[in-house]
C-alpha cells in the first residue's frame, strides 16, 4: 500500500481522565476554550481535535499529551 | 445545539419560508409567469428585507441567548471546520448550476434542436427566477451540511 492510502484514527482516553478528574463535559469545554459539543465529539472519537485544542485538553486534565491522545494505524 | 446549529436551523427554515414567498410571486404552475418589471424590482425589494430581517433577529436571538452565559465557548474550531466544509460544497453548488445554465445557452444556440429540457433565458423573469433560485438552493445545500455534519 502506498503511504498516501495509509489510513489511522486519533484515539483518546479523555472520558477516562475526565471523569477520573471529576469533571463534567461542560466543565472541560469551559477550561480548554471548546464547546461542549466539540468535547462530546472529540470523546466519541468522531472528531479530531487541532494540536492547539489537544494540547489544551492534556493540560486541564494534568496528565501528559501521550497518555491522552494516541493513534492508530488502521491501514 | 451549540450556537451553528441552531443558526442553521433557525436559518434554513427562513430560507424556505423566503423561498416559498419568491416561488409564489414568481411561478404559475411549473412555469415562470409573465411579470411587469416593477413587480420584479418589487419581488427583489421584498426578498432582500427579508433576508436582512430574518438574518438580523436569528443573530440578535442567538446573540442574546449566548449572552447568558458569556463564560461559555459559541464557537470553535470544529463549528469552522464544519462552515468551512459547508460553505465549500455550496460554492461547487453554485458553481454546477451557473455551468448547466451556460451549456444549456450555448446548446439552445448551437444546435436548436437538441434533446436536452429547455429553460428559455431570453425571458428577464426565467433568468431572474433561476438565478435566485440557484442562491437559494446553494444556501440550502450549506445549511443542510452544516446540520447533517452535526448530527453523524
Amino acid at each position: 500500500m502506498s503511504p498516501a492510502a495509509a489510513r489511522g484514527r486519533v484515539t483518546n482516553r479523555i472520558k477516562a481522565l475526565r471523569v477520573g478528574a471529576g469533571l463534567t463535559q461542560q466543565e472541560l469545554a469551559d477550561r480548554a476554550r471548546a464547546t461542549r459539543q466539540t468535547i462530546l465529539a472529540v470523546e466519541a472519537e468522531k472528531y479530531a481535535p487541532s494540536l492547539e485544542l489537544a494540547f489544551r485538553i492534556a493540560r486541564v486534565l494534568n496528565a501528559p499529551f501521550e497518555e491522552v491522545f494516541g493513534y492508530v494505524d488502521d491501514g | 445545539m451549540t450556537r451553528s446549529e441552531q443558526h442553521a436551523w433557525a436559518s434554513l427554515a427562513a430560507n424556505g419560508l423566503i423561498f416559498f414567498y419568491f416561488q409564489h410571486r414568481m411561478l404559475d404552475g411549473w412555469a415562470v409567469a409573465d411579470l411587469a418589471p416593477k413587480q420584479m424590482i418589487w419581488t427583489y425589494v421584498a426578498i432582500v428585507v427579508a433576508v436582512v430581517v430574518f438574518e438580523s433577529v436569528i443573530a440578535g436571538v442567538l446573540a442574546a441567548r449566548a449572552a447568558r452565559a458569556p463564560e461559555r465557548v459559541v464557537e470553535d474550531e470544529r463549528d469552522q471546520a464544519i462552515q468551512a466544509a459547508a460553505n465549500n460544497r455550496e460554492h461547487w453548488f453554485i458553481a454546477a448550476a451557473i455551468n448547466i445554465l451556460v451549456i444549456q445557452l450555448l446548446a439552445d444556440l448551437a444546435y436548436p434542436g437538441h434533446v436536452f429540457p429547455r429553460v428559455d433565458l431570453t425571458r428577464p423573469e426565467t433568468i431572474f427566477f433561476i438565478l435566485f433560485a440557484t442562491l437559494f438552493a446553494g444556501h440550502a445545500v450549506k445549511l443542510a451540511s452544516v446540520i447533517v455534519a452535526y448530527r453523524r
